[in-house]
């Protein structure tokens, strides 16, 4: 657990107005929640509409997406995080900038571009489909879209972590015999898994959540491309219960795993050697 | 100087929040200059005849501002609903109109402006060359979904065309809609996903089409007559709770003047 200094609060209208502005703060982020879940509350079958097909069908494909492009992220992330966090190079520069580029890429410009590089007429599209891998309208297309908008806050925040581990510790290890690969594993990674689990949640909730890249790179089609966020989109425009059935049932979800993150961070990930 | 800072910076914040605040409640530097602005809800395949429908009205009406939002009619319905203010609501369909209309919402009747007939459209390079074509396994093709107007409209033109004088037997429905492999939020989406050659077919209205087919970028299939009864209708009302509600009137009736009705027939929609 971290050590925390006793909260000393600042007086005079400066602390005041700050304490109000705070104050503010959390209203206007607790109030639409309450607002969902208590609206969501009074319908009668709200129970029936969340174990419903609709939504279980579209949960079950959000959470089966969600963990692949996460296991993707991750195995390709960890290395590239690793390189950067260490490399000073101009190319390792470059790769930086581009890494996190979808960050601040508006999600519906990442499906224009996923489009015109793995669509069918794309640059590598055409060549896909004679290879026999056409990917448009199939659940590989929403991995594809949440893997490009999630992945830079993996890496980002891996890269930081690895960052704050010095090389000494490294150089330590190496020198009483340890493989590099064994002090990566046994050294660097436990003091870099805070930062790690929380790149984690932060690309987990991101791909989860995904939804403009979704719907112009993968479509709209249930069990094979309609996410948790299309199938609330959709039931808007039908059905206002059953989009807040799903909004519900998502918040859980998320609130859950957030959670657990939380600990997972908290946790002594050092001490084991 | 430590302590001066640490309090002026709040006040700052603030005051710049509250400036912020006053400017949207009241409404500064929207940059109208006074102007009556009229909005307008209009179904996305309107968007084009719309754009100059509502320049034509505000060049007869000086001082006049138009305002157009366009989407599918569902989503407007359903902002509608939740309380969205707009003077005039134009839908691709008489469903939807309906809905505003039992939700109290609008003024008056509801009138048919314009009709569409539905084409069936492939990609330029596409092999598919009749729309019996459609059914074939593996074909992927891409609707708008039930709720949209388009949609609704597509399904009954793939019911229409597996009745026994189409000639295209009568599994041709439920055949082609197990190649559906997208459906859209927008009917716009549809087409834009035919001319991208992702979809390798798609039901749009003919309207909407003309521009793609006419530039060469997507190439229409021919239907059978029999189809011919199976269009869209646009309806058109003034709102109830508009602020302007003489304005929103004299807007629908423009909309069913002769010189809208020229603009309407030159993109494609033909009379109700």
């Amino acid at each position: 657990m971290l050590r925390r200094f006793p909260l000393r609060w600042p007086g005079g209208p400066g602390g005041a107005l700050g304490g109000a502005a705070g104050a503010l703060y959390v209203i206007f982020i607790g109030l639409p929640v309450i607002a969902l879940l208590a609206r969501a509350a009074q319908q009668d079958d709200l129970w029936s509409a969340v174990t419903g097909d609709l939504a279980l069908t579209a949960l079950r494909l959000s959470v089966v997406t969600s963990v692949i492009s996460i296991a993707v992220v991750i195995a390709g992330g960890t290395p590239i995080a690793y390189i950067l966090a260490r490399s000073s190079h101009w190319v390792a520069r470059v790769v930086d900038g581009l890494v996190e580029l979808p960050i601040v890429l508006p999600p519906v410009v990442a499906g224009v571009a996923m489009l015109m590089a793995f669509g069918r007429s794309g640059l590598i599209g055409g060549w896909l489909r004679d290879v026999g891998a056409d990917i448009s309208f199939t659940t590989t297309a929403v991995v594809f879209a949440q893997i490009f908008v999630a992945a830079p806050f993996y890496v980002r925040s891996a890269k930081l972590g690895f960052q704050s581990v010095a090389l000494d510790y490294e150089e330590v290890s190496q020198t009483l015999g340890m493989s590099p690969l064994a002090t990566f594993r046994r050294v660097t990674l436990p003091l870099a898994a805070p930062a790690i689990i929380t790149g984690l949640g932060l690309s987990w909730a991101r791909a989860l959540s995904e939804f403009g890249a979704t719907m112009m790179f993968a479509g709209n089609l249930l069990g094979e491309t309609q996410t948790m966020p299309l199938a609330i989109l959709t039931a808007m425009e039908t059905d206002l219960d059953s989009a807040l059935a799903l909004s519900a049932l998502l918040l859980g979800v998320s609130v859950l795993a957030l959670a657990a993150l939380t600990l997972a961070s908290r946790r002594r990930w050092t001490g084991r050697v | 100087m430590p302590t001066r800072s640490t309090t002026v910076l709040p006040w700052l914040v603030s005051s710049l929040l509250t400036g912020l605040i006053l400017c949207f409640t009241a409404g500064c530097g929207n940059g109208n200059g006074g102007a009556t602005v009229i909005t307008v809800f209009a179904a996305a395949s309107l968007t084009d005849a719309f754009e100059d429908i509502a320049r034509e009205f505000e060049s007869a009406n000086p001082g006049i501002e138009v305002r157009l939002n366009f989407a599918g009619s569902q989503r407007l319905r359903s902002q509608l609903e939740f309380g969205a203010s707009a003077d005039v609501f134009a839908s691709a369909d008489a469903a939807q109109m309906d809905l505003v209309k039992d939700a109290g919402l609008i003024a008056g009747a509801a009138r048919p402006f314009a009709g569409s007939a539905m084409a069936v459209i492939v990609p330029v390079d596409s092999r598919i060359q009749k729309v019996s074509e459609i059914s074939n396994p593996g074909v992927k093709l891409v609707l708008a979904h039930e709720s949209v107007p388009a949609g609704r409209y597509s399904r009954l033109l793939l019911a229409r065309l597996s009745e026994p004088d189409a000639g295209l037997g009568a599994d041709f429905g439920d055949q082609t809609l197990a190649n559906v492999a997208s459906d859209e939020t927008s009917v716009k989406f549809v087409e834009q996903k035919v001319v991208l050659g992702e979809a390798d077919a798609g039901i749009v209205y003919r309207s909407g089409a003309l521009t793609a087919i006419a530039t060469g970028s997507a190439r229409e299939l021919s239907l059978p007559p029999e189809t011919n009864g199976v269009r869209a209708l646009y309806p058109i009302a003034a709102l109830s709770n508009s602020a302007v509600p003489d304005w929103g009137e004299k807007f629908v009736q423009f909309v069913l003047s002769r010189p809208a009705r020229d603009i309407m027939a030159s993109y494609g929609f033909d009379a109700p």
